[in-house]
């Protein structure tokens, strides 16, 4: 998993370009009401779709629809998730679509790519805000994120971990060699270098 | 009539079998699991995006099915059929101070799974409980196995570096998996800044080179995936199933029966041996009983006690063995779980690593060295590892869309992870016993564990944490996570003690070649021969001791005395 450690007070700052998030603060986004009900299977599939998407797009590189993420992710929830989990990814994402007609006046998939990554850029950092990297639990996991928004950082994490650990990505992503050989305990990066995927274990 | 039975098929089981195979003995080794096949049914071809739930076990499954196996981090999708069904072997336990215990039922036993962490116990280990009080003297010293070691270590393969030191003397190794930039950097700044302090290269039982005799077997190199928990198909790192039962098998010496779950020994009362052992085929559910010369009980430190308690009589109401009242006492796990992660933004910024090295770095024990200087007994060390952070890009950073890629495509500084290993004390109160009115499926008492840390573990724990943290700020880094204290007992998964060696039968319940001070053709040497646990992995121990009394069984078999 990756391991970026940057201070979000800072990133929240640095948010230029964002106009309106001063108008929208931690108080009133906890003005959305955890959801209570599932989303329908069709509702569920257009919002991954397009949250996938745009949360990793299609670039010089495939993006989460080429390689499948909203169908696995779909599949992940049906044979991995537990009911409460299931919920918990359908809360973060009606939030997401309640987040888009506050701020657009339609639901997220209804928006245009422009609106959508605005009002998914929005919603991520505050959703994101004050999570910590200090461990509490003995012996537990180091890494105890406390979010806004944890079932929005459960979501990211399945998308961009189905999408890191597909063959579309390990071939031009992060490269992903199921044997590599040799250990080189040295190199020096070029330019053009790309990181490995993963440590074995994903 | 075999000239002798193992039981157990796992780290010591494997060697012994081996050794007394190879001295000529017809074996047979009894494995309470089922058969698996080496190659056949590991995970280690499953491709990231083949493996089932991205490599999750089912949440509703993992808390019916795996409620303690999930919490040990070699536990997951593509490797569950490795681990116990906790659902199928219950045991007792407190909610205040649970013990995990972890395990695996197959032919091989956690040999397969395991972490590979091989280093040798030193003089200061088997003297410790002799200078501090603490349990009872070991009747053997680090000369007596040193042999021993060279033995096991030549055959199975360990690579690591020959560094001096005698908290973690040297042995017959294979080259190390070489350090990273970074390492080496640590490593340089804590020599310097902290004298007396190594880092030194994980020595592990994988292959960086195969020798002729581990491509006899049909080993060959690693090939650096680190996924060595899933089974390796290639055996480059020593198991049972890879190594010790096919060396044992060529002999033609020996016979395995699997499914087969040992109820008890049977002793005959008039000369003290051990006649028989009675099995439970795990199948059918039916009894059935196999007599030997020898016996070796290599079940592992709990499941050892166990039969051992199970095996009471008349003659024998605490279980045999046991006038000593040892068995199952005195239990031990390393403290563990003692974390800490941190970042080095000035370390090279041009270096990186190709491969997935399965071992790492060792920072070998520093404290109580030469005498006891601190407010806790005996020591600890640290693994770990510092590399370059990449990888998939942390979904708790704010940013999506171009970002993200952008973000996964730069190698990020490098980073250390370390988790600190600490000797736990022998104490009688911490032991096994047997539940009387609960029973397994097969009829067998279910166990009670309990095994708590005590104030030396919670001392030393702490100061585990704040030299972790000194360290790594003293290298010039920043810490940026760190544990608030240690694991359970039994997340080490290297409990140990329960069948202790020592010089008094009155005080232990093997002698000094880990034969029984009740019965002289029975040997145990698993885990639960330790007298104490050092803060080294013990697995090496094990396999050592094994070789050791499996030369001194054989020639006293040979020579009639059994």
């Amino acid at each position: 998993m990756g391991n970026e450690l940057i201070d979000r007070r800072t990133l929240i700052t640095r948010a230029v370009g964002i106009s309106s998030i001063a108008a929208i603060t931690l108080i009133a986004w906890q003005c959305y009401p955890p959801a209570s009900s599932q989303l329908s299977n069709e509702a569920r599939r257009q919002l991954l779709a397009a949250v996938s998407d745009v949360i990793i797009p299609r670039t010089d590189t495939p993006g989460a629809l080429d390689a499948r993420v909203p169908e696995r992710t779909i599949d992940l929830l049906d044979r991995w998730a537990s009911a409460k989990t299931r919920i918990g990814i359908d809360g973060a994402l009606l939030r997401i679509d309640k987040h888009a007609r506050q701020r657009f006046g339609a639901g997220f998939v209804a928006l245009g790519a422009k609106e959508r990554t605005s009002s998914l850029t929005e919603y991520d950092l505050l959703a994101l805000q004050e999570a910590s990297n200090v461990g509490g639990a003995a012996g537990a996991e180091y890494r105890q994120a406390a979010v806004a928004d944890p079932e929005y950082l459960q979501l990211k994490r399945i998308l961009l971990k189905l999408y890191y650990y597909s063959k579309e990505a390990a071939e031009s992503e992060l490269i992903y060699e199921h044997v590599p050989g040799q250990w080189q305990a040295s190199l020096t990066v070029s330019p053009d270098f790309r990181p490995w995927l993963g440590n074995g274990r994903n | 009539m075999f000239d002798a039975i193992v039981i157990g098929s796992g780290m010591s089981g494997g060697i012994a079998a081996k050794e007394l195979c190879e001295k000529g003995l017809k074996v047979l080794m009894i494995e309470r699991g089922r058969k698996i096949e080496h190659g056949t049914d590991y995970g280690d071809s499953l491709l990231p995006w083949d493996i089932p739930n991205d490599n999750m076990i089912a949440e509703d499954e993992a808390a019916r099915d795996y409620p303690v196996q999930r919490k040990c981090y070699a536990v997951y999708e593509a490797n569950k059929h490795f681990w116990v069904k906790d659902s199928e072997h219950p045991y007792q336990t407190t909610d205040a101070d649970p013990f995990a215990w972890i395990r695996g039922y197959h032919l091989g036993g956690r040999s397969i799974m395991w972490g590979r962490q091989s280093y040798r116990l030193s003089e200061l280990d088997f003297e410790a409980n002799a200078m501090d009080g603490h349990g009872c003297d070991w009747p053997i010293r680090y000369a007596d196995l040193a042999p021993w070691y060279s033995h096991v270590e030549r055959f199975i393969g360990v690579a690591g570096s020959r560094d001096g030191l005698a908290q973690v003397p040297d042995g017959d190794f294979i080259p190390a998996f070489a350090m990273t930039e970074g390492e080496l950097h640590f490593k340089r700044r804590i020599e310097s800044r902290f004298p007396g302090r190594k880092v030194i290269s994980g020595r592990t039982a994988n292959l960086s080179e195969a020798q002729p005799h581990h491509l006899e077997l049909g080993r060959s190199p690693c090939q650096n995936r680190n996924i060595c928990e899933r089974g390796c198909t290639f055996g480059a790192n020593h198991t049972s199933l890879s190594s010790a039962i096919p060396a044992a098998d060529r002999t033609g010496n020996l016979t395995v029966v699997t499914d087969s779950i040992v109820h008890s020994l049977v002793q005959d009362q008039h000369t003290g041996r051990i006649a028989s052992v009675r099995v439970i085929d795990a199948n059918l559910r039916q009894g059935r009983t196999f007599e030997a010369k020898l016996f070796f009980l290599n079940a592992s430190a709990i499941a050892s006690a166990q039969i051992l308690l199970n095996s009471r009589s008349e003659a024998n109401p605490r279980g045999l063995c046991n006038r000593s009242d040892q068995v199952g006492r005195n239990l031990m796990d390393h403290v563990y779980g003692l974390h800490t992660a941190g970042t080095f933004p000035s370390y090279p910024m041009d270096k990186y690593h190709h491969g997935r090295r399965p071992t790492g770095i060792y920072i070998p024990r520093f404290r109580n060295l030469g005498g006891q200087n601190e407010r806790f007994q005996r020591g600890y060390g640290y693994q770990g590892s510092v590399l370059r952070s990449g990888g998939v890009p942390s979904a708790e950073t704010a940013g999506i869309g171009r970002q993200i890629k952008e973000r996964g495509r730069v190698l990020g500084p490098w980073r250390i992870s370390i988790i600190g290993f600490g000797e736990m004390l022998p104490n009688p109160e911490n032991r096994v016993t047997l539940v009387e009115q609960r029973t397994d499926k097969w009829g067998m008492p279910l166990l009670d564990i309990t095994c708590r840390h005590g104030a030396n573990e919670t001392s030393m724990a702490q100061q585990i944490l704040a030299d972790a943290r000194e360290m790594i700020e003293g290298a010039g880094g920043e810490v940026n996570s760190q544990v608030a204290g240690p694991a359970s007992p039994g997340l080490g998964v290297h409990e140990m003690g329960t069948i202790r060696m020592g010089r008094d039968p009155a005080t232990s319940v093997l002698n000094r070649w880990n034969q029984a001070h009740e019965a002289k053709n029975l040997f145990c040497t698993d885990g639960g021969a330790m007298a104490s646990g050092g803060c080294q992995n013990p697995s090496l121990t094990y396999m050592a001791m094994t070789a050791r009394a499996a030369d001194h069984a054989a020639g006293l078999l040979k020579e009639g005395a059994l």
